[in-house]
């Protein structure tokens, strides 16, 4: 019966009080997974049917697991925090506990500035102003990441992780900035890494009756035909004209990619795959999940095989076959989950043409889902792939392994993009001459003030960190000040090193990402003067 | 100049010398081999092979390696033994060879195909595996390795739309791109630590810096002419399709050393006092520079 103990509108200092305790506990439940000496989370299992708790150290899922607070004016507070944490996450994979922290520590200094009798849409405005400024510091600070023992080493630092680390950087080194890492669960009890040539698809056979017998479901054809369209082909005489097609023009094999297959349609394929020794089909059912997806990989498809696609849309019809819409490739797997091609005949310079207009989508939407739809297309089309088999003792292991391979994938991807700058929160800590030298140089009292914030605030990461390896922050701190910028302290090993010739590095693109977050919400939750409950929620959903 | 030698014997692609100063020719009739400066060819043996073409040849000390439809032949005593290491089906035709300038320790080579992209060895040429993460264009017509490739790990690929380089012994590739546009490129050479590239079209273009920038090679009248090969002997010699030109020491004045008015020369070879040419037509044929 908590709401009905709340009253409907909350007033300062109330509204402060109540932000500063939320946002404290949801910040102090993700803050112990910061760094590399870092603890996890225990949260109840979400099942009633699990005995387990789940075992966390990520950030953003440990943000999404806490719901709600019992206190519906810290709710407010911690909500806040949870909602900045799980974009921040989604959209950049990792660097929650970072911006939560920053949050936190400019959010307690605003407070404490205001209650002093600061003006806070001011403060406000300062704090924001200083966000481009400290991203450009922090571009300052970065360099560019390229060679396999260095992003082996970029990888360590991201994940902790040795054996991780390695197959990560070796990956990377392959692929590079865009390239296809898959990261699977695996039965076996270690990491492994596969490579995987070509282009392919997780979508497979439209039957298990296509394939050779004996062959154990997969299908292996060399010089294959290919032929695309996104119709369901529902009657088997739908066919005749592609096959009519395929033989005219001398095909010895033939792969059909279509949207899906009658079983009519399917014997009719198979009926002619054990009649004919010189001509062989297999039919894949069209890639995606969605009608942009499947447009995309048609779209994509035609340009690696020179194939011209039949587009229901378009008004096109199977009658309107020809040779001319066959492509071609070298060699082309199926089995029943995944297809692939290998050396498509398609026109390269229009591919090339493709790939430059994907890269440069992906520079410049702002959209995160196209942004990484663009990346794996354009990863896909490279012409080959990684494949990261996490295994474990334990399921708990393997998804905790799991998860981590994704974070640090994502923050290669960031790091590859954008460069690194030395980590450990000793990027962020460079920082703060720029800021000191702006804030000498203005009389402005709230610009001053805000100023100073940021330079307490920036230093609460890596203070976060030291901590949380069990050293003094302060001790630390001390120690770095008679330190060039680039020195920092290693929090595993206990010693001051040159972050970045040791590969303890963050991605730029990554703390820019933090450090705008952490600035626009606490600047923003700075300004809240008042609470309003709207509706008591038990009430919610009740019948009348 | 002149011609001292002709022999006719199907189309030649590609010509190397050995340690011992043994001359290989690989062509569209085999691998030949010449034991007196190129004055007589012979059809080498290889294995229980009969009737294979021979498309690409390169040596180091006298390991001799030789491309072919599905295969890359191997002999490590100067062609008197050939061990036939198949290449992953369906089967590439070999189109260029590369071996490393460490070869002999390190034992990295480089063959490029005409549709499977690269194939790499790191043992001496046992084994040999694909690798063409990047490699967008798999139809591959020359490669050339870094002759410090020991530190920097770069190969670099020539491609019918364009050039590629990997920085990681040749695992994968990153296309540069170049002024002159998707030119179907054939030649690759290094001359003192400069990579020369030649395309189809005739441009020739040169980089200090591993192709991280370039600058046009002005070759006057001879401009526009397909570049079929690129070979650094005390000068840098370029093979355009009707005529053998020299670069001048700052690689800024092409002169014409000899015109090929009838055939197409494809392949080039250094040799004491001279080169030797062979020809799409194919005649082999030794001048004196």
């Amino acid at each position: 019966m908590r709401g009905s103990q709340t009253p409907g509108l909350v007033f300062q200092p109330n509204v402060y009080h109540a932000m500063q305790r939320g946002i404290q506990q949801m910040v102090d439940a993700i803050r112990p997974t910061l760094g590399p000496t870092a603890g996890g989370v225990a949260i109840d299992p979400i099942h009633t049917t699990e005995s387990l708790p789940e075992f966390l150290d990520d950030g953003g899922l440990i943000a999404r697991r806490i719901i709600e607070l019992r206190n519906r004016d810290v709710d407010m507070g911690a909500m806040l925090v949870r909602s900045l944490l799980v974009r921040q996450s989604e959209d950049m994979g990792d660097g929650t506990a970072t911006t939560a922290v920053l949050l936190e520590a400019i959010f307690q200094a605003g407070v404490r500035y205001i209650a002093a009798g600061g003006n806070a849409m001011k403060l406000r405005r300062h704090l924001e102003s200083a966000i481009p400024n400290l991203q450009d510091a922090l571009a300052e600070n970065s360099f560019r990441i390229a060679g396999e023992e260095q992003l082996k080493r970029v990888a360590a630092s991201l994940c902790n992780d040795d054996e991780m680390a390695d197959l990560i950087g070796e990956s990377f080194d392959l692929i590079g900035e865009y390239g296809r890492l898959e990261i699977r669960e695996d039965y076996g009890r270690t990491l492994r890494r596969e490579y995987v040539q070509g282009t392919y698809y997780y979508s497979g056979a439209v039957s298990s009756a296509l394939f050779p017998e004996g062959s154990a479901n997969r299908s292996d054809m060399d010089n294959t035909s290919v032929f695309i369209c996104n119709f369901e082909i529902n009657d088997h005489r739908e066919l005749f004209p592609v096959l009519k097609a395929a033989h005219e023009a001398g095909i010895s094999s033939l792969l059909i990619i279509t949207t899906n297959m009658s079983d009519a349609a399917v014997s009719l394929l198979t009926t002619n795959n054990s009649r004919m020794d010189t001509f062989k089909v297999m039919a894949v059912k069209l890639p995606g999940l969605n009608a942009t997806d499947r447009i995309q990989a048609m779209e994509d498809i035609s340009l690696l095989t020179g194939a011209t696609p039949l587009i229901k849309e378009a008004g096109d019809t199977l009658e309107r076959v020809t040779t001319g819409h066959f492509g071609k490739a070298r060699r082309i797997w199926v089995d029943k989950r995944t297809f692939g091609l290998v050396g498509g005949r398609g026109d390269k310079r229009k591919l090339i043409a493709h790939l430059e207009r994907l890269q440069r989508f992906y520079h410049t939407t702002h959209d995160h889902e196209e942004r990484e739809r663009a990346r794996k297309r354009i990863g896909n089309l490279q012409g080959g792939s990684v494949t990261l088999w996490v295994g474990g003792f334990t399921e708990t292991e393997i998804a905790l392994q799991k998860s981590l391979a994704e974070r640090t994938r994502q923050a290669m991807y960031l790091a590859m993009q954008g460069g690194v700058v030395p980590g450990g929160g000793i990027g962020l800590l460079a920082c703060r001459q720029a800021l000191q030298q702006q804030a000498k140089s203005t009389r402005d009292t709230d610009e001053r003030a805000a100023y100073n914030i940021l330079i307490e605030a920036l230093a609460a990461p890596a203070r976060t960190i030291w901590c949380n390896a069990g050293y003094d922050p302060s001790e630390v701190m001390a120690k770095l000040q008679h330190k060039r910028p680039a020195i920092g302290f290693d929090a595993r090993s206990g010693l001051m090193i040159n972050m970045a010739d040791e590969g303890i590095v963050d991605s730029l693109l990554l703390m820019q990402s933090c450090v705008r977050n952490a600035i626009s919400t606490a600047a923003l939750a700075l300004t809240v003067d008042v609470l309003v409950h709207v509706s008591n929620p038990e009430m919610i959903g009740k019948p009348e | 100049m002149m011609a001292n030698e002709r022999i006719d014997v199907g189309v030649v692609y590609a010509l190397a010398s050995s340690e011992a100063g043994r001359l290989y020719a690989a062509r569209a009739t085999g691998l030949y081999g010449s034991d007196d400066n190129g004055a007589s060819w012979q059809l080498v043996p290889v294995a229980d092979v009969a009737n294979y073409v021979a498309t690409a040849v390169a040596t180091s000390g006298n390991t001799v390696f030789a491309g072919t439809h599905g295969a890359i032949m191997r002999s490590e005593d100067d062609g008197q033994s050939w061990s036939l290491i198949g290449l992953a089906k369906p089967a590439p035709l070999v189109t260029a060879l590369a071996l490393s300038p460490t070869f002999d320790a390190a034992g990295v080579a480089v063959a490029g195909t005409a549709e499977d992209g690269v194939f790499v060895t790191g043992d001496g040429g046992l084994t040999w595996v694909p690798w063409n993460y990047g490699l967008i264009d798999l139809d591959v017509h020359a490669v050339a390795i870094s002759p410090n490739f020991s530190g920097d790990q770069t190969i670099f690929a020539a491609t019918e739309t364009g050039l590629y380089r990997s920085a990681n012994g040749g695992r994968s590739w990153q296309r540069l791109v170049l002024s002159t546009g998707q030119a179907p490129w054939l030649a690759l050479a290094f001359f003192d630590g400069t990579l020369l590239v030649g395309s189809e079209n005739g441009d020739l273009l040169q980089s200090d810096d591993l192709g991280e920038s370039w600058q046009a090679v002005d070759l006057g009248q001879w401009q526009g002419k397909a570049i079929n090969q690129i070979v650094a002997m005390d000068a840098v010699y370029v093979l355009a399709e009707d005529a053998l030109l020299r670069l001048g020491p700052d690689l800024t004045e092409a002169t014409r050393v000899e015109a090929f008015l009838q055939q197409t020369p494809l392949a080039m070879l250094p040799r004491p006092g001279g080169v030797i040419v062979g020809f799409a037509e194919g005649d082999l044929m030794a001048f004196n520079l």
